[in-house]
């Protein structure tokens, strides 16, 4: 019944996407600088959200799997360790039609109105921020309740030795990116003074990639260490597509970051940038759907 | 600690080394939904018939036959060290 629903609403959320997308006005600056017309900026627009929702859809019939399954051993001792990285999923894949739907809107309303440019665009970040923020924790949290049911050993080398050193540098080029980001009132991405990016954005975000990239390790150690080859066979491929999403939503906020830079390109390789980190996403879920269900095979025979 | 009881763990045990924390999920299922026991309650006898289902459905999770041959080899042999142990008048 919840899988319906689950479904239910994530397609209308979709219908809604491809419908704005193909309905509201472009900027005519856009219109102008890439000297195309209306139509042909619609179509554009479709050709690349109709290849993202057919993903997002794949991406439902992943988590979909992978729900399935974390019912299956909710009454388990790794049981709530699934559950947690399923929620985490759940959230991850929901914001993706609700962020892109949020973003249509809004860009279409400043458009409209200049004025509201600025209280938009701190609106969508932190929005954009918020999703992520809760389900990369939740998915941290169910990697962590995960490796606590292998040997207590196993925990003092659940840190790796090279995860401060990336961190730090992590940390350092994205604010760097940050504060020397060009700015003018027609292309700045944030509308907020330096420190209250840096507080509210930057180190939230900072923070979020290396619970997610620990997230990540966590899978890897747990399909490392657990007993059972061909229960670890079925989790490779769980572990990989968790840390490719997790790649991946990590390499979309730095292209936001730099987008500003990005404008002065051409449109051939903004686009091509685009269609690889799309592509990139099929990958990840289609390797989570696929350890889903396998894993799911293994609790039916 | 009951015989029997020995047997179960001693099939956990080696079900796990293929099937991790999902093997004692998949024997219990092979036990109650074949055997019809409870699965605490499997003896020597009773594993002959359980390697025969356990080995059909752990031959759909695994591609490799050396697999499934050294996973029922292994129940089989859980059998016969119970059987010489009981002939032999020891404690397993």
């Amino acid at each position: 019944m919840r899988k319906k629903l689950y479904s239910c609403v994530f397609i209308v959320l979709a219908v809604i996407y491809v419908i704005l997308t193909a309905t509201l006005p472009t900027d005519p600056e856009v219109l102008r600088r890439y000297q195309i017309s209306q139509q042909n900026a619609h179509l554009l627009t479709l050709t690349l959200a109709i290849p993202m929702v057919l993903i997002w859809l794949f991406a439902l019939y992943g988590y979909l799997k992978f729900y399935d399954y974390s019912l299956t051993i909710r009454q388990s001792r790794e049981g709530r360790g699934f559950n947690r990285l399923s929620r985490g999923l759940m959230v991850l894949i929901f914001s993706l039609p609700f962020v892109a739907s949020m973003s249509s809107v809004f860009t279409y309303i400043s458009n409209r109105n200049h004025s509201l440019l600025p209280t938009l665009t701190i609106t969508r970040n932190y929005i954009s921020l918020l999703f992520p923020f809760i389900a990369f924790l939740l998915i941290a949290n169910g990697a962590e309740l995960l490796i606590k049911t292998l040997r207590p050993k196993t925990l003092h080398q659940a840190i790796p030795k090279f995860g401060l050193v990336a961190c730090i540098i992590l940390s350092s080029v994205y604010t760097w990116l940050i504060t020397t980001r060009p700015v003018s009132s027609a292309n700045d991405i944030y509308y907020l003074p330096t420190v209250l990016i840096l507080t509210t954005l930057a180190i939230p975000y900072v923070f979020i990639w290396c619970r997610g990239a620990l997230a990540a390790y966590h899978l890897y150690m747990y399909k490392s260490k657990v007993k059972g080859k061909i229960y670890r066979e079925a989790l490779n491929s769980l572990a990989l597509g968790m840390g490719t999403i997790i790649l991946l939503s990590i390499m979309l906020q730095l292209l936001v970051t730099v987008s500003a830079r990005l404008t002065k390109l051409n449109l051939s390789p903004l686009l091509s940038l685009i269609y690889l980190l799309v592509a990139l996403t099929a990958i990840g879920y289609g390797l989570i759907a696929r350890g889903a269900k396998k894993l799911k095979q293994i609790e039916e025979v | 600690m009951p015989k029997s009881l020995k047997i179960y763990d001693q099939a956990v045990r080696i079900s796990e080394e293929y099937l991790g924390p999902a093997g004692e999920r998949f024997l219990r299922r092979q036990i109650s939904t074949h055997l019809g026991i409870e699965p605490e309650s499997i003896s020597e006898k009773d594993m002959y018939k359980l390697v025969d289902w356990a080995s059909l459905a752990f031959a759909l999770l695994t591609s490799d036959p050396r697999e499934v041959e050294s996973f029922t080899n292994n129940l089989l042999l859980l059998s016969t060290k119970q059987k010489a142990q009981r002939l032999h008048g020891t404690a397993a």
